[in-house]
């Protein structure tokens, strides 16, 4: 299996903003996995279902308003799933976790607005 | 030919058994039910004994091990039934064969029903051994599911199939009851159909052995995703149903 990334860092503008083309040359089927969602003011929770995955093997990728997450089995497939955010998120902050296979990924949405204190 | 609203119980081979317990693994929530009933038939040898076609179920055939099956099919062991669903079942089926079902366990002299199914809980990845909640319209059952390790549903609902089944086993005077494990909501839970499989032993006198069901969960999720997935769009399209205000 042959995988590769293609990353294009910078635009014209010269922002911090990039772009990922993720190039996957494996042979087998991908399957979308299982998934929840449960949303709260602050951020998004998504978890998905992947059994027969090792937590070595799982790749997550987020950007402002996509995550990418893609999982070869031991059954001869992959997991992949992008979600589309309806909202901004802080890239870094995302956080993932994987236990008894499943993948638990907690998505903070990036705070817009603020209430002034005044003084 | 319009499609016909008949359900049809062929028996291939004549159950001829007084007083059978009857175990129905229907898929819905975490597919507890169809995960417990199609290992238990297995790892306790049962016959198949028949099959249940109606024009209302998909269209659908399965195949294990080389064998096209009906995917609703009836299992006998001595005084045990097992009805096993590999298909989901939309409402309107659900009407029909709940009242079908019933009124056969009647002519069979069923002493008992026990529908296996699943309750949903968030904190489901942090619990090893998941509880069993049950609940009957017969207070002697009720007090041998206790025994048996069962917490008994004091307030709460029962929506679905299974509702029907109950519903119909007090219009017509038969004993039934509903396990219930604590599941995932959305995925295949192995974990929660072996506990089931734990109380049944106790209820139902069984020797069925757990260990390769857990061990074997990870095989097992990936061979239920698809039924999975339609399953959750089944139960999407019955929860359109309105729940008593009081539990929303």
């Amino acid at each position: 299996m042959i995988r590769r990334y293609y990353i294009i860092k910078g635009n014209a503008n010269n922002s911090f903003r990039e772009t990922y083309w993720h190039i996957n040359y494996c042979s087998c089927n991908n399957v979308e996995p299982l998934t929840e969602f449960n949303e709260s003011k602050e951020a998004l929770i998504a978890t998905m279902d992947m059994p027969c995955v090792e937590k070595e093997k799982i790749e997550v990728t987020s950007e402002e308003n996509c995550i990418r997450v893609f999982a070869p089995t031991t059954k001869g497939f992959c997991f992949k799933r992008d979600i589309n955010l309806p909202f901004s998120t802080d890239p870094e902050k995302v956080l993932a976790t994987f236990k008894k296979g499943i993948l638990v990924i907690e998505i903070p949405k990036k705070v817009k607005h603020y209430k002034i204190e005044i003084k | 030919m319009n499609p016909s609203d008949d359900i049809l119980i062929i028996e291939n081979k004549k159950i001829d058994v007084e007083n059978p317990i009857i175990i129905e693994g229907v898929p819905d929530i975490g597919l507890v039910g169809s995960i417990a009933v199609s290992h238990m038939v297995a790892e306790q040898n049962f016959e198949e004994v028949g099959y249940i076609k109606s024009d209302l179920f998909p269209p659908v055939m399965v195949v294990h091990d080389r064998k096209v099956l009906n995917p609703v099919r009836i299992f006998q062991k001595e005084k045990l039934i097992a009805i096993l669903s590999e298909i989901p079942i939309d409402p309107k089926a659900g009407f029909i064969l709940s009242k079908r079902l019933t009124e056969w366990y009647k002519e069979k002299d069923a002493q008992l029903i026990i529908s296996i199914s699943g309750t949903p809980i968030q904190e489901r990845i942090d619990i090893d051994e998941p509880q069993v909640f049950g609940t009957s319209n017969n207070e002697e059952i009720l007090k041998k599911m206790e025994e048996s390790g069962v917490q008994i549903l004091q307030e709460g609902f029962i929506s679905g199939f299974y509702a029907l089944i109950l519903k119909n086993s007090i219009e017509i005077g038969l004993n039934s009851s509903i396990l219930l494990a604590q599941c995932y909501s959305s995925y295949p839970d192995p974990g929660a159909a072996a506990s089931i499989l734990k109380i049944l032993n106790k209820m139902a006198d069984l020797n069925v052995d757990v260990k390769q069901l857990i061990e074997q969960a990870e095989d097992l999720k990936v061979n239920y995703r698809a039924l999975m997935e339609q399953t959750n769009a089944s139960i999407q399209r019955e929860s359109k149903v309105d729940v008593p205000t009081m539990y929303r």
